[in-house]
């Protein structure tokens, strides 16, 4: 299981935005432990994902009107195509992504 | 998250894990009690750390020893629950050990992998057990999402009250050992290899 790449810089969210296909966002906080416990669902997905530290990027979590952590936000090409909040299974992940990708293509 | 729990390889255990040879009284009652379940020399490290209150450690042995050996759900269900819950929780130690009860209890080594990667699809388990292994999986990421339509899907697979408590068990064990083992940085059996360094990748990929 990889770990995700933490997004501490603003060029480094763009970059990951700027990038085609599928991105998952992982919006966490340090406190947040069912922030902890996602992650390794998040990260056992086939999918490219990184996290970013809502605490860090205050900007960007207005943007994207983040409420609560955790937040998962799905991209397309850079386009948010979708979103969910709390725990998920990885199971749930697939099924999600696959429905969403499906649906978007 | 990298290494929340997993244990640091270059430094000592916390606690002393007293060997076979040297165990005395209690914790001697214990690690017999022990071997004579698994075998010669088979007492896991774990179990020399909870020797520490030996009395404690001898109700812990034996409450695994029903959740594996009694109940209604297998052992490769529960020790593929056991492995992700390892996995989950950064304990290398428990993902070396359960991995390799995984493969004990029947399954390959691409299942153990599904197992790592939180995938029921992939284990070989049958339609209720995936659904048992991803209410599992929600229980430990967080018991309070679960919902009526949770429990009704479980139903429709044929799940009982008996195999809901059941696997909640076996995510509350895993989670105790992987919990001790974090705490007092113990670290994996000789007698174990398979797995072994998950945390090194762990590490690595961070």
């Amino acid at each position: 299981m990889a770990t995700l790449l933490d997004l501490t810089s603003a060029e480094q969210v763009g970059a990951a935005l700027a990038a085609p296909g599928l991105l998952l966002l992982d919006v966490y906080t340090q406190s947040c432990v069912i922030c902890r416990r996602v992650e390794p669902m998040v990260a056992a997905v086939a999918v490219r994902a990184h996290k970013l530290n809502a605490e860090r990027h205050t900007e960007f979590t207005a943007k994207y009107d983040i409420r609560g952590v955790p937040t998962l936000l799905l991209f397309r090409d850079g386009r948010l195509i979708d979103r969910r909040s709390g725990f998920s299974t990885a199971s749930a992940l697939r099924d999600w992504i696959g429905a969403k990708a499906t649906n978007e293509a | 998250m990298a290494g929340q729990w997993s244990r640091d390889a270059s430094t000592p255990p916390f606690i002393d894990l007293v060997p076979i040879e040297g165990a005395t009284g209690p914790r001697k009652e214990l690690y017999d009690e022990i071997e004579r379940v698994r075998g010669p020399g088979r007492v896991s490290n774990l179990f020399k750390a909870y020797a520490a209150f030996p009395e404690l450690a001898k109700a812990n042995f034996r409450r695994l020893m029903v959740l594996l050996s009694q109940g209604t759900l297998g052992v490769k269900f529960k020790e593929a629950v056991m492995t992700a819950l390892a996995e989950a929780n950064r304990c290398d130690y428990c993902v070396s050990f359960h991995a390799t009860a995984l493969r004990n209890a029947g399954a390959s080594d691409e299942e153990v992998v599904a197992a790592l990667e939180f995938d029921p699809d992939r284990i070989g388990l049958s339609e209720k057990e995936k659904a048992l292994f991803n209410y599992a999986l929600k229980a430990n990421g967080d018991p309070h999402s679960i919902v009526p339509a949770d429990i009704e899907e479980l139903r429709r697979k044929g799940a009982s009250d008996s195999d809901l408590v059941e696997t909640l068990e076996t995510v509350n064990t895993g989670n105790s050992f992987n919990l001790i083992n974090g705490a007092l940085n113990v670290g994996a059996d000789e007698f174990l290899s398979y797995m072994k360094g998950r945390g090194e990748i762990w590490k690595k990929s961070a």
